[in-house]
């Protein structure tokens, strides 16, 4: 009995394991190796860290030359990856 | 079903090296269908990992003393729960149940980030195999844990009767949740290095499993600590015992982790630390066995020497040898984007808080393996208890004064003339309060207490009105909602805070009960009158109860315990406090006597009572009696990290609904 379970778990195994190879190629197999960017999750970290330096600034915590410099560094930023979005 | 386990293992193992060398190869030679390929055989490999569990459940479940582990640690008379749990207290048992961990957290991590982290998908699998497959080869080959036992018994010799306590159940699977948690960061981490991209775009999607192994480890440690408290009968939580600092260390490396993960993915800073962060708490996790196996001696628990821990020596050396050379190979790779104006900035006192935190780490590590490095030299010797007080102890105040000031500061760049101005308000009345304790007599430490834990309350508290007062006036809410919509609106950082918390409560908890306790280990008759700080201590007499279950044939006994229990009355001036019954019990399957010691709690301080020896014949019994002042914080303050991480853990809502309106709008990608 033990015999034949590891048998079919062999098999089993082998199957899974094959599928991939065995099966014809999909155009999406062939993306697999494609840098896949994440835009909208990288667009929203930059406007959560703009929120909370500018919440820095309102509660006085981040100086006020230093948060234009720093507003103005992470509007570049969103816009290039608005450019990159279009 | 125990040959079908011992087969799912071994495929188990095959599945996984095919997987850690399959996409290497595909990736070179442009075979994407082998990356998939590679991929089911990791899922296979946890289907295959699984079902061997399930055997392993099996036997434990049915009382199968066939095998060796069941043998060990189980027997009929034991509870379900710590019948599962005697797979853990088994020193293959323990990594097996790690690697299954493991298995499982690769197959959710690599079905979730499937489109996200495709490019990084082929490396990671590698990695992730490749780990796995050590931990598969350790337990199918090395410590073999279907090993058959040679002797066929009727019962097993049961559970350490120290370790059939809750904290069996919640420790150690805390512990192996965050080590297998750390292993996913490190493989992503890792892969991403090797597949070229920077570390703004994979930090994101790896934050939340470092923070889940961080949590899990935090609160892991602080269950240990309370399960040392109430189970061994000694009085303390913590003694720097090396199994402790085994699993501290991690800790102290996976905290200064995620505030370096916050500085990278906020301000694109401290690349290559964040990714010497991720590689030493990974290889700290793979320290902690070797630990526990032998590797350095513990007086308090461990397996005293296993064939495993050569293995894991090794293992330890590939990764510590390996990885920097990775590291300095891709050093372009992890220039940082951008760099603060000055140190004195909210990223410089980042940075500060890493150091004094890696700094601990070093420290207790040098400490934790001098006795093994003294061996080695043929001059042994141990180190005192002391040297991790002085030496770790003043380091982490200055951590925990490092947190009242590190949001006081402005990112990039700050004067020292704002700095100050922002410390005045939340330091002057710490300094008040720290003059009043110190006037007052109540005990130096306390003064101590008051300005290094004051600050970083009153820093957090302050924020929190200044914020909800913001709230109210930029967006008119009512402050009561303008509070939690504060804390729900940044929960990374306001989460953080609440974690904060818990460390101050449990600094105060450390310093209470390490400068201000008091101890007494007394023999007393009947009727004998005892007196510990303001408390009187009165000692009743013996109770004996014989609870075990005997061999009718033999006489020997099977299973239960004989408990002797003292009646002890703790009266504070004429008003009794409580009763207390400490136990000392002498349990069937064990030959030494395990005391259970009676605790009294209340946020002031704890009575704490253990009954160490007695003599039925004149009714007298050795007490040791302890006042432990607000030992209660330290496990408030653990509850506190623990909301804290689900806080900082909760997915974010709006990037959901973000990335949900841009499907509907493109597509799917």
């Amino acid at each position: 009995m033990s015999f034949a379970i590891g048998i079919l778990l062999v098999i089993a195994t082998a199957a899974i394991v094959g599928y991939p190879v065995l099966r014809k190629a999909s155009s999406k197999d062939m993306e697999t190796g494609r840098a896949v960017r994440d835009s909208s999750a990288r667009r929203e970290q930059i406007r959560s860290v703009m929120e909370e330096i500018e919440f820095d600034s309102e509660i006085g915590n981040t100086e006020s030359e230093q948060y234009q410099e720093l507003a103005r560094e992470y509007r570049r930023r969103l816009d290039g990856e608005e450019g990159h979005r279009e | 079903m125990v040959d079908i386990g011992r087969t799912a293992l071994l495929l188990a193992l095959t599945a996984s090296i095919y997987s850690s060398i399959v996409p290497i190869v595909a990736i070179r030679r442009g075979y994407p269908r082998f990356i998939l390929s590679a991929r089911n055989g990791l899922l296979a490999a946890f289907a295959l990992y699984t079902l061997a569990m399930g055997a392993m459940l099996h036997a434990l479940l049915t009382n199968d003393f066939s095998i060796d582990l069941v043998a060990q640690h189980s027997s009929r008379d034991l509870p379900v729960a710590y019948k599962i749990s005697a797979l853990y207290a088994h020193r293959t048992g323990s990594l097996f149940f790690w690697g299954w961990l493991i298995s499982l957290f690769a197959v959710i991590l690599v079905w979730q980030k499937r489109d996200r982290l495709r490019d990084i998908m082929p490396y990671g699998i590698a990695i992730l195999a490749a780990i796995l497959a050590f931990f598969l080869g350790l337990t199918a080959l090395v410590g073999d844990i279907f090993a058959r036992n040679p002797f066929p018994l009727l019962d097993g010799q049961g559970l350490n009767p120290r370790l059939q306590n809750p904290g069996m159940l919640i420790h150690p699977p805390l512990l192996f949740v965050a080590y297998a948690a750390f292993s996913m960061v490190f493989a992503f981490a890792m892969g991403s290095l090797l597949r070229g991209i920077p570390g703004s775009e994979w930090v994101p999607g790896i934050r939340r499993w470092a923070l889940l192994g961080w949590c899990a480890l935090g609160l892991g440690n602080v269950v240990g600590a309370w399960w040392a408290y109430g189970e061994l009968g000694w009085g303390g939580y913590w003694v720097w015992d090396s199994v402790e600092n085994a699993s501290f260390m991690p800790w102290l490396l996976a905290t200064a982790l995620l505030h370096s993960m916050a500085l990278q993915r906020k301000r694109n800073y401290l690349t290559l630390w964040t990714m010497g962060l991720i590689v030493s708490t990974f290889a700290f996790t793979l320290f902690s066995p070797f630990v526990t196996q032998g590797g350095i001696a513990s007086e308090l628990h461990g397996f005293g020497g296993t064939p495993i821990v050569p293995y894991l020596g090794i293992a330890l050396l590939v990764i510590l040898m390996a990885s920097p050379g990775i590291l300095i190979a891709k050093r372009a790779q992890l220039r940082d984007a951008s760099r603060p104006s000055s140190l004195l900035s909210r990223e410089g006192a980042f940075l500060l808080t890493n150091i004094v935190l890696v700094a601990i780490a070093g420290v207790t590590l040098l400490l934790t393996a001098t006795p093994k490095l003294r061996d080695l030299l043929d001059r042994p010797a141990s180190v005192d208890r002391i040297w991790f007080d002085y030496a770790c102890g003043s380091m982490l105040l200055v951590l925990v004064f490092l947190m009242g000031v590190c949001p006081l500061v402005g990112w990039r760049k700050s004067s020292a003339k704002a700095l100050l101005r922002q410390l005045a308000y939340p330091l002057v009345p710490c300094v008040i309060g720290a003059i009043a304790v110190f006037a007052t007599g109540i005990g130096n430490w306390y003064a101590v207490a008051a300005i290094v834990c004051g600050l970083p309350l009153m820093t957090i508290l302050s924020e929190w009105v200044r914020g909800t007062r913001a709230r109210h006036r930029t967006k008119g809410e009512n402050l009561f909602v303008a509070f939690p919509q504060l804390i729900w609106s940044n929960r990374p950082r306001y989460g953080g805070f609440v974690v904060h918390i818990g460390i101050i409560m449990i600094t105060v908890g450390v310093l209470g009960s390490s400068m201000y306790d008091a101890e007494k280990e007394i023999t007393m008759h009947p009727g004998d009158q005892a007196t510990i700080k303001e408390y009187t201590v009165i000692y009743r007499g013996l109770d004996h109860r014989d609870e075990m279950v005997y061999d009718t044939a033999t006489g020997r006994p099977l299973s239960g315990k004989a408990i002797t229990e003292a009646d002890v009355t703790i009266k504070r001036g004429d008003s009794t406090v409580c009763n207390m019954a400490p136990d000392l019990n002498r349990w069937a399957k064990s030959s030494e006597l395990v005391p259970e010691p009676a605790i009294r709690s209340t946020p002031a301080d704890d009575l704490f009572s253990s009954l160490r020896a007695y003599d039925l014949g004149d009714g007298s019994a050795t007490l040791h009696i302890l006042v432990n002042p607000l030992v209660m914080w330290l496990w408030v303050g653990g509850g506190f990290m623990l909301l804290g991480g689900i806080i900082a853990f909760w997915p974010e809502r709006r990037q959901k609904k973000e990335v949900q309106s841009i499907t509907e709008r493109e597509g799917p990608p």
